[in-house]
């Protein structure tokens, strides 16, 4: 387990040789791709969101593609389209692959690209495959969306429908960073010449081998019962929560535990795995009711108060 | 190094031992708690057996399917949530992270001693209460102490002289205390009147000091000795005395009588 975690060790050196803090968004991004499921980055501009994601790619040996989203995005633009081939004097329609096939996608601003573009994403985030016409083209593994989000500018925007936000495994929160850190965020980007490299340490097998492991990360009974506790308390809490997270979730929060519990070099998963993994898969799929909202309840608070009460 | 099913095992025949003893100490402190207040209340003492037996039956019952390992990660933190883990995933075995969870735990188990889940104090405090009540328990039987139930009641519910009607019996009453004997709490039957009226024991009318001692058919072992010798005074009243008894004379004549004195002669014979 040691091997594990000096592997993890040395991509986040890696990554704070390019991005300065966000050890945490670092962590959960991690745990997004050893879960073999998609993270949704939320944070105002300029805190390195599309960077943080930018450098995992270069991190690994994958092929990646990004995404702008824009209102007038189409889905093809993203799936790809048959296109007429001439060969020879024949005519025939060859499928032209989109960005989505790529390993690691990152859709920047997906909340700015229309619903139908959206949507167009859902079958290759859950069912790992894009279907074009009458034609289904499967996606190479290892496969996941990494998209960001701005919480402010709303107009023209188009948030994303609940159904879509619940296959994102996490949504990470990106905060400000402290005042030394933006000391060395100044230091690296506006003095030094050179800009930083990272090397790729690691490639498609190594990735799908970490994923078949982070399934086999043991966890006790007591914890997966405490896990389906906090889900369904998210649906019964109806003094806070208008709408709670699905049975999705419960497999999305043991799925998160695991692969922190990797990340970290342990050979089991522990209840702080639990809580901390709770705030980024139960966020965004977790509705306050009126009532939260007037007392100035976040959704992380409520989080907390669920998992006091269900412990 | 041995199977982790076998570890396991022996965690739980180990916790499993001392939950039996534990437990069994338990019900016999509540068997002579029990039996201490049936002493004093004059109960069938047979009847503690049934609290101490439901006690132990359920106890152990819940105790036995507890999770141990639950009390070894409590007080050994290193374990916390790990030995849980490799317990719930034992059978697990081509996983190797698991495997080497097992391993870990395996070694970390050697360190754990058994002792440090026998409570050696409260243990010793029961044995030394079930030492003092069984004395406790001989003392009252031995001395016949107990307390009359339903008197109590009846002085509680206001009935009779109140709590003065609450007697009990030291086994040593010798009458001449005057207090009034509780013929119920003494021989243990119902009716109150079977040595008869108080005013029979009098002798022309001089009231006689007599009292019938209740618990004079139990043996007071400490009461038993030597024969104590009574001198009698001579205390009969003045209207007692005593003449000689007036033979009828029947006239007969002088030439029977000599007859009527050999019949009697011969009904002498």
């Amino acid at each position: 387990m040691k091997n594990y975690k000096n592997t993890f060790d040395t991509l986040m050196k890696e990554m704070g040789k390019v991005v300065v803090g966000q050890n945490d968004i670092i962590e959960q991004i991690m745990v997004a791709i050893l879960c073999d499921s998609n993270a949704l980055l939320e944070g105002y501009p300029g805190l390195a969101k599309t960077l943080a994601v930018r450098t995992i790619s270069e991190l690994f040996d994958l092929e990646f593609s990004r995404i702008q989203s824009t209102p007038d995005l189409m889905p093809s633009d993203i799936t790809g389209t048959y296109i007429i081939e001439d060969n020879d004097g024949k005519r025939k329609f060859k499928f032209q692959p989109g960005p989505v096939f790529a390993n690691i996608v990152l859709v920047d601003e997906i909340n700015r690209a229309t619903p139908k573009t959206q949507s167009a994403l859902l079958e290759s985030m859950q069912e790992k495959q894009v279907t074009v016409g009458s034609e289904t083209f499967k996606l190479e593994k290892p496969f996941f969306v990494l998209a960001t989000q701005n919480p402010i500018e709303q107009e023209g925007t188009y948030p994303l429908p609940e159904a879509q936000s619940d296959r994102f495994l996490i949504k990470i929160n990106v905060g400000y960073p402290s005042i030394d850190e933006e000391k060395e965020i100044v230091n690296k980007y506006a003095m030094e010449k050179k800009e930083p490299k990272v090397r790729k340490l690691l490639n498609k097998n190594h990735i799908v081998a970490l994923q078949a492991f982070t399934r086999q990360m043991p966890i006790a009974n007591d914890l997966k019962n405490r896990v389906v506790k906090v889900v369904n308390a998210t649906r019964t809490k109806k003094d806070i929560v208008q709408y709670g997270a699905s049975p999705r979730a419960s497999i999305g929060l043991i799925m998160a535990a695991k692969a922190r519990a990797l990340i970290k070099g342990r050979n089991h998963v522990k209840s702080e795995d639990i809580e901390t993994m709770a705030y980024p898969v139960l966020r965004h799929r977790i509705i306050l009711n009126f009532e939260a909202e007037r007392k100035g309840m976040s959704v992380d608070d409520a989080i907390t108060d669920i998992l006091k009460k269900t412990k | 190094m041995k199977k982790f099913v076998n570890v396991i095992k022996e965690i739980d025949f180990s916790f499993n031992n001392l939950i039996l003893f534990t437990n069994l100490i338990n019900a016999i402190l509540i068997f002579l708690v029990c039996a201490l207040v049936l002493t004093l209340f004059r109960g069938n003492i047979f009847y503690s057996f049934v609290p101490a037996a439901l006690y132990f039956g359920v106890s152990i019952a819940i105790k036995f399917s507890r999770k141990h390992y639950l009390d070894i990660e409590k007080e050994y933190p290193t374990l916390n949530e790990k030995l849980r883990t490799a317990v719930d995933n034992y059978k697990d075995e081509e996983n190797p992270i698991v495997d080497d969870l097992k391993k870990e735990v395996s070694r970390s188990l050697k360190h754990v001693a058994i002792g440090t889940f026998f409570a050696s104090r409260a243990v010793s405090y029961k044995i030394l209460s079930s030492i003092i009540i069984s004395f406790l328990i001989v003392f009252l039987a031995v001395n016949n102490i107990f307390i009359d139930f339903d008197k109590l009641l009846e002085g509680l519910n206001g009935n009779g002289n109140g709590p003065e009607k609450y007697s009990y019996l030291t086994g040593n009453e010798t009458g001449d205390e005057g207090a009034v004997m509780d013929v119920r709490a003494a021989g243990g039957v119902a009716s109150e009147d079977i040595y008869g009226e108080q005013v029979i024991a009098q002798l022309g009318r001089e009231e006689l000091d007599l009292v019938i001692k209740p618990s004079s058919y139990e043996v007071n072992l400490r009461d038993v000795g030597d024969a104590e010798r009574m001198d009698f005074p001579d205390v009969f009243p003045d209207e007692i005395f005593s003449s000689s008894s007036e033979s009828y004379e029947e006239n007969i004549p002088k030439e029977q009588q000599e007859l009527v004195r050999s019949y009697f002669e011969k009904i002498t014979q």
